[in-house]
């Protein structure tokens, strides 16, 4: 049988407990699910058992590249990594860019599913269908980065890459990451955590192969096309010259980033003037780098020459990381942000993930219910760099207060107490990256991701354009897209960018090429266009869209097998509904009565039980997924 | 026959050179089948772009596009950091 267009062409499954390794075609699943984030996320149903804890070895944790990863889709290089969510008990996954996606696939395989748990500390190594299990003994305590460059030294082949774990993965950490390429975090979920449970440091990949597509030269001339029109927009330009952080000042003008541990929602003049003004200056800024496939280019890379913080560098900063530590911590010296994310970076945790627990026991402490001796000796300021670089570094080897901090904040104030659980900002227990007051439809979504407090599951970013209805009704059909604070209509737009997203994580396209970071880029045609020329499969974008759809229900199935999430998982955190955003907005809260008219109106347009929030049997037949109802 | 010159301080190290390169030699997508390597040091934020022009290395070698309109890596570049230049 000839390999299908486009695909690595198989499953790889690494069973680390009995150290074997066995290959099969991807075909086969293909046909049932979308490929892709569809066929991974089947592998996660099907493969965790019921009622095992999210570190139990037996428990898959599942690497996946997107169906156009490979191939000259403009910037389709984007990795899926799904597991058992440390934080929640039920669906998680991270993504993450750079090379090693399309490594894998020229390596022939578009998924590796790795159980068990090896004896010892070990890497798998990869060369083409030659695949072994290998001891990594001597690289087990070491940073993502050190390890990479050892790994780097001791094995030379003509192209490789990599990803690893760091202390805090090795520690089982809930905010560890997997580091893909060094520069690339898969965060969210915990899935270092479940990297480093099983005992694996590191995977290696080589690949020599090539892959095929359906329409060779209408194929490369559609990439063309879309890469010269995405070069063209004003939104992408920005990103190629600052990186996301572009975007920070207008998220701050919005009052709409998490500050104190969200107790505000907007940073003074001062401290945003501090970062904003480094980022336009391009202070630290030496060049701009792009993942594998992408001529977006928002990867900058950065060093710090002076000051305190000299000698930082490092690649691929976000707005995020500024919302996590200049928002949400107090931090609002530029280099100071970028030690702390090269510091994250390094010992391999989530900044998100681990900032939250961190501004929890801030607030806590501002309270009175932490004290500097709970603290081993710390005084927790808002504000103090070297407090954070310190309990970052605890958290990432489990010591002293950093193994209370080690498992989130939810975890974290369930074991103190004293009435902490208040300042504990999560969602479905995992904790919450983003601001949710003033944008409605982006509040929705990240309410009811599967993944737990997301906005990479359907938040929409039409809510920061000012843009007309106009545009709103032709592209959407409805009038509310642009409208930040209007909650009617946002359960449509909500499902609309779920799909998206999902068809997104199918393909491996990055979000801040298409529709969702602007409109005049990769829109749902357009993925039809390259899918169908590349796959030979001529779905419409109606069509692919509902395979977005598809994935959504998949996630959904599991966490109805796993978790106890319902109707009153789907409401925001406390301090959203009674505490009111600071800034422009201010004033501005989620309502309690708005939220279950929302509610029921998300539920509503799926057909799903308003009471339990949850599908029918019905639905999963009607959806396509006849084997989950 | 063109040969291709590089300018290292403009390459963002995105490969799209490399997959033109692959189609331009065997209508599919790899990086073996391209006579162009990029190499980034991750740690440096340096990369070097190498063309490959020795048939010895078992690798194929640039043929500057000789069939093509144009030289594919130069076209797909976004950056302009590949040059054309006629011997
Ligand atoms: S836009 Fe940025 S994150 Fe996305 S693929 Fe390009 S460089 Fe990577
Ligand atoms: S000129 Fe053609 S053959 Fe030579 S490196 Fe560029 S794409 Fe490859
Ligand atoms: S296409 Fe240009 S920027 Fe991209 S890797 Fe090749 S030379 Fe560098």
């Amino acid at each position: 049988m000839t390999k299908p267009f486009a695909i690595g062409g198989s499953i790889l499954r690494v069973d680390l407990t009995q150290s074997t390794v066995t290959i099969e075609p991807t075909a086969p699943l293909n046909e049932r699910f979308p490929a892709g984030m569809g066929v991974n996320n089947w592998l996660l149903l099907d493969g965790t058992p019921v009622g095992k804890e999210p570190l139990d070895p037996e428990n898959p944790l599942i690497f996946t590249t997107g169906t156009l990863v490979g191939t000259p889709t403009p910037t389709a290089c984007r990795m899926t990594i799904s597991c058992k969510n440390v934080m929640t008990g039920g669906f998680g996954s991270a993504s993450a860019g750079g090379n090693f996606g399309p490594e894998l696939k020229y390596a022939g395989f578009d998924h590796i599913v790795v159980t068990g748990r090896a004896q010892r500390p070990v890497f798998i190594d990869i060369v083409d269908g030659d695949v072994s299990i290998v001891d990594a003994a001597d690289l087990w305590g070491e940073t993502t980065w050190e390890a990479e460059k050892r790994l780097r030294a001791k094995i030379d082949r003509p192209t490789l890459e990599l990803l690893s774990i760091g202390p805090a993965g090795e520690n089982v950490a809930a905010s560890a990451c997997i580091m893909v390429n060094r520069t690339r975090a898969a965060a969210r979920c915990g899935v270092g955590a479940v990297m480093g449970s099983k005992n694996l440091k590191a995977i290696a990949v080589s690949g020599s192969g090539a892959l095929e597509v359906a329409d060779p030269q209408g194929f490369m001339d559609a990439c063309l096309d879309v890469q010269r029109h995405l070069m063209g927009n004003e939104t992408r330009k920005n990103l190629r010259k600052f990186g996301t952080p572009s975007s920070f000042g207008g998220w701050n003008d919005k009052g709409s980033i998490p500050v104190r541990n969200f107790q505000e929602t907007q940073i003074d003049a001062e401290a945003a003037n501090a970062i904003t003004t480094a980022v336009k200056e391009k202070r630290y800024i030496e060049k701009a780098f792009g993942c594998f496939s992408c001529p977006v280019l928002c990867s900058q890379f950065q060093r710090v020459k002076e000051g305190p913080y000299a000698g930082t560098r490092g690649e691929k900063i976000e707005s995020q990381n500024y919302w996590d530590f200049g928002g949400k911590l107090g931090i609002s010296d530029p280099a100071a942000v970028l030690a702390l994310s090269e510091l994250c970076a390094r010992l391999g945790l989530d900044n998100t993930n681990a900032t939250n627990p961190i501004a929890w026991a801030f607030e806590c402490f501002q309270r009175g219910l932490l004290s500097a001796d709970d603290a081993d000796g710390l005084n927790l300021e808002w504000g103090d760099v070297d407090v954070v670089l310190e309990l970052l570094r605890k958290i990432a080897y489990r010591e002293g207060i950093g193994d209370l901090l080690a498992d989130g904040s939810f975890a974290a104030a369930k074991k103190l107490g004293r009435g902490s659980e208040r300042f504990a900002i999560h969602m479905k227990g995992q904790d919450l990256a983003e601001e949710m007051r003033v944008f409605k439809g982006w509040a929705l979504a990240i309410a009811v991701a599967e993944r737990g407090g997301t906005h990479t599951q359907g938040g929409p970013l039409t809510e920061r354009m000012d843009l007309e209805p106009e545009l709103s009704m032709e592209r959407f059909g409805i009038p509310t897209a642009f409208d930040s604070t209007n909650y009617e209509h946002k359960a449509d737009l909500v499902v609309y960018y779920q799909r998206f997203h999902n068809l997104l994580e199918i393909t491996g396209i990055c979000f801040y090429a298409t529709y969702w970071s602007g409109l005049h880029t990769i829109g749902p045609e357009d993925v039809a266009r390259l899918y169908g020329l590349a796959t030979g499969d001529k779905k419409t974008a109606a069509e692919l869209m509902m395979e977005g759809e598809k994935v959504l229900y998949l996630q959904k199935a599991f966490n109805m097998r796993h978790t106890t999430f319902d109707r009153a998982s789907d409401y925001p955190p406390e301090r959203m509904m009674s505490e009111p955003a600071t800034g422009p907005h201010a004033g501005e809260r989620l309502d309690r009565a708005d939220w279950d008219r929302l509610l029921d109106q998300y539920y509503d347009l799926r057909g799903w039980d308003r009471a339990s929030g949850k599908p029918t049997a019905e639905n999963f037949r009607a959806v396509g997924l006849p084997e989950l109802a | 026959m063109p040969t291709i010159e590089t300018r290292n301080d403009r390459c963002a190290a995105c490969n799209l050179c490399v997959l033109a390169c692959s189609f331009h030699h065997e209508k599919a997508f790899g990086r073996r089948g391209a006579s162009i390597d990029i190499v980034k040091n991750e740690r440096e934020g340096e990369v070097e772009i190498v063309i490959l022009d020795d048939p010895q290395t078992g690798r194929r070698a640039c043929d500057g596009c000789v069939n093509e309109e144009a030289a594919l890596c130069v076209t797909w570049c976004p950056v302009g950091a590949l040059l054309a230049r006629e011997n």
